[in-house]
């Protein structure tokens, strides 16, 4: 390898570097906006059971109360689970992409290291949702032969590197130095 | 290409004419009951009309029997049929898995057979044929497998002289006598346990006394008025025989005359009383091997083996298949060496778990032994805690016998893993079968700085023993999986 491809591969940053990294960073608000959406849905739904049991006075008064509190309470811990969550999936979740395949860290409280030789890869998918275009990250889905682990997805990865590792993954070698 | 075979790749095969009996025979099946229960519901009303309803359908089986038809092209088997819409489906010979074959009483006497085509993919079989000679599923298994690869002319040539038997001279690999039907059966397995506590549960809760009265029987068993303790040991006996004599004729039924058969490349397993499965599992789609042992066939020196081939996962049941299921523990070592000649487990260096295992091992037990004694305590308020004399020994015991024997091997060819106390099992797999090596690390493995690693092969079925080590040190755990992701990644996975 000459001076220059070596400097044109850096440049591009070469896909299988056998470094761990973390995922795009735009993730943790991509989660942080599905969750909020998912606390409004049921604090809604929330809102509409409470006034309704108000216009028919469903409940006694101590009942109703509880219910008020308790709805309070889930409506708080979905805020702040929206919130947290993500924050930790970014410090624990990371992907690595080498010569023999990927790895990908997941999990929270139960954590996991998924490895996929390069060898077993059967096809991938780039998938981009919604809330995630406009932050410019994307979903890999790796297929394998596998049973439990025949689908293997990544969230979170800046669009330009997920279809970088969709192309190193399924034809091999890095599309070419020159 | 040989002219011949040319002519051969051209011509269409159809069914066997007496698949139009095995289908009408079918749709009776399927029409009986609903027909019966109209007839008794309706009486002769108009209503009773309603049974012309299979007319059609036999009209379109007919016209299905006519119209279905395949071909063996150069690399692909064509089928083409269709009533409304035609179809044209194309399988590669090397696709196919598995030619499956069942056969009932009824096709055994007409020497024809329901042959099912399986690929990885999909959650059906790929085509079914219903029925074919078995003259014809000869030439059938002869042409798939030997076109797949490189497609031999010979071999052509033999098929389209119509010579039934173009596969090399086949090899017994292993054969059932009704002795080793009975020790089988006398194996009821986890399951059957589970079957039994079951029962007894539901007896005490009283579920039987709508239908069954458990008393009268006692009764007339052992002429007294109350149940004594006779009685009930006797009753619990009674059920325990027929449970064993339940899983014998299971047995009988599904392994009669067993036969594992080495043809060529492809190992041929056949069995069955009356209605016989016949499975072809090329040498190479074997995915992982399980070897099992319960503590009678221990005490006999015998070890029962399955293997898992990929594909037919719509039904997960049976991508595992018998291959010898009862064998002497010295046979073992042979069995595997025809399925791949690298596969030694003599020399395997087993290695145990991370220090400390045993303790955490313990712990859950003691665990799980105080989950039953609290559901026995609901059952049996106030003295179901008293289940816990028997229950914590029983589990310690359990635990002590299975800490010893757990461990995993690495080896050139693959990763071997073996647990259980009682009835133990252990499973392996080549390196180019391995898909995916993930590590799994609990809140309490974090603790002790253990993960646990799982091996994933295609074909796994959602039940059976799988290669999933628990408690190896993390270190340990990075090493295994670095190691075992970078063998399989040097070779190509072919199925």
């Amino acid at each position: 390898m000459t001076e220059e491809t070596e400097e044109s591969a850096e440049e591009r940053g070469v896909i299988a570097d056998n470094e761990r990294k973390k995922l795009a960073p735009e993730q943790i608000q991509v989660e942080r906006i599905g969750g909020w959406i998912f606390a409004a849905v049921v604090i809604l739904l929330m809102i509409i059971q409470q006034s309704l049991g108000l216009l028919f006075a469903w409940y006694s008064g101590t009942v109703a109360t509880w219910i008020l509190l308790g709805s309070l309470a889930v409506a708080s811990f979905l805020l702040w689970i929206a919130d947290w969550w993500p924050r930790k999936e970014y410090q624990y979740c990371a992907y690595l992409v080498n010569a023999s395949g990927m790895a990908i860290w997941s999990g929270i409280i139960w954590r996991k290291v998924t490895s996929i030789p390069k060898a077993r890869v059967q096809h991938t998918d780039v998938s981009q949702g919604p809330i995630q275009r406009p932050y410019g990250v994307a979903t890999l889905i790796i297929h394998t032969a596998g049973t439990r682990e025949a689908k293997v997805e990544v969230k979170g990865l800046p669009h330009a590197a997920a279809m970088r590792i969709r192309d190193y993954l399924i034809h091999g070698e890095e599309d070419d130095a020159s | 290409m040989h002219p011949e075979s040319e002519d051969d790749s051209l011509q269409r095969h159809r069914l066997h004419p007496s698949s139009l009996l095995f289908s009408f025979l079918g749709q009776a099946k399927q029409f009986f009951l609903p027909f019966l229960l109209l007839f008794f519901a309706a009486g002769d009303s108009w209503e009773l009309w309603f049974a012309l309803l299979i007319i059609p359908v036999l009209v379109f089986d007919t016209y299905r029997f006519l119209t279905m038809r395949y071909r063996f092209a150069p690399a692909e088997l064509i089928v083409t049929g269709g009533v409304l819409t035609k179809n044209e489906r194309h399988v590669p010979y090397a696709r196919i898995q598995n030619i499956d074959l069942k056969q009932g009483p009824i096709q055994r006497l007409l020497e024809v057979a329901e042959v099912r085509i399986e690929t990885a993919s999909g959650a059906e079989p790929e085509a079914i044929f219903k029925v074919l000679s078995l003259s014809a599923v000869q030439r059938m298994r002869g042409r798939v497998f030997a076109e797949r690869g490189e497609a031999r002319p010979e071999d052509a040539d033999e098929a389209s002289a119509g010579r039934t038997e173009p596969a090399p001279r086949p090899e017994l690999i292993n054969s059932l006598g009704p002795k080793d039907l009975i020790l089988l059966g006398l194996n009821p397995g986890r399951g059957m346990g589970v079957v039994a506590v079951l029962w007894g549960l539901a007896w005490q809760m009283g579920l039987f006394d709508g239908a069954l009265n458990f008393e009268s029987i006692l009764k007339f068993f052992t002429g007294s008025e109350e149940g004594s303790v006779l009685g009930y040991s006797a009753l619990a006996l009674g059920f325990l025989v027929s449970l064993f004599l339940l899983s014998i004729t299971w047995h009988f039924l599904r392994l009669f005359d067993y036969r594992l058969e080495l043809r060529g490349d492809d190992f041929l397993s056949q069995g069955g009383l009356f209605t016989r499965h016949s499975t072809t599992i090329p040498r190479q789609r074997i995915q992982l091997i399980s070897i099992s042992e319960s503590p009678l066939q221990r005490w006999m020196q015998r070890v029962s083996v399955k293997v898992e081939t990929a594909g037919g996962t719509g039904q997960p049941a049976e991508s595992r298949h018998w291959f010898a299921p009862l064998i002497h523990r010295h046979e073992l070592q042979g069995i595997l060496t025809t399925i791949d000649p690298h596969l030694q487990i003599e020399q395997a260096s087993w290695q145990s778990l991370a220090p400390g295992y045993r303790y955490r091992m313990h712990k859950l037990s003691v665990i799980i032994a105080l989950g039953i004694a609290a559901i026995c305590q609901l059952i049996f308020w106030p003295w179901g805690w008293l289940s816990l004399i028997g229950l914590l020994p029983l589990f310690a015991w359990a635990t002590q016998v299975e800490s010893k024997y757990i461990a995993y091997a690495r080896t050139g060819y693959g990763i071997l893993f073996r647990n259980g106390a009682f009835w133990r099992q252990m499973s392996l797999t080549m390196n180019e079968k391995v898909q995916v090596v993930s590590q799994h690390q609990s809140p309490f493995d974090r603790g002790h700085r253990m993960a646990s690693l799982r091996v994933d092969t295609a074909g796994a079925g959602q039940s059976g023993h799988k290669i999933n080590v628990p408690y190896l040190p993390t270190a340990r755990a990075d090493e295994l999986q670095a190691d075992l992701v970078a063998a399989a990644g040097r070779g190509e996975f072919s199925w």
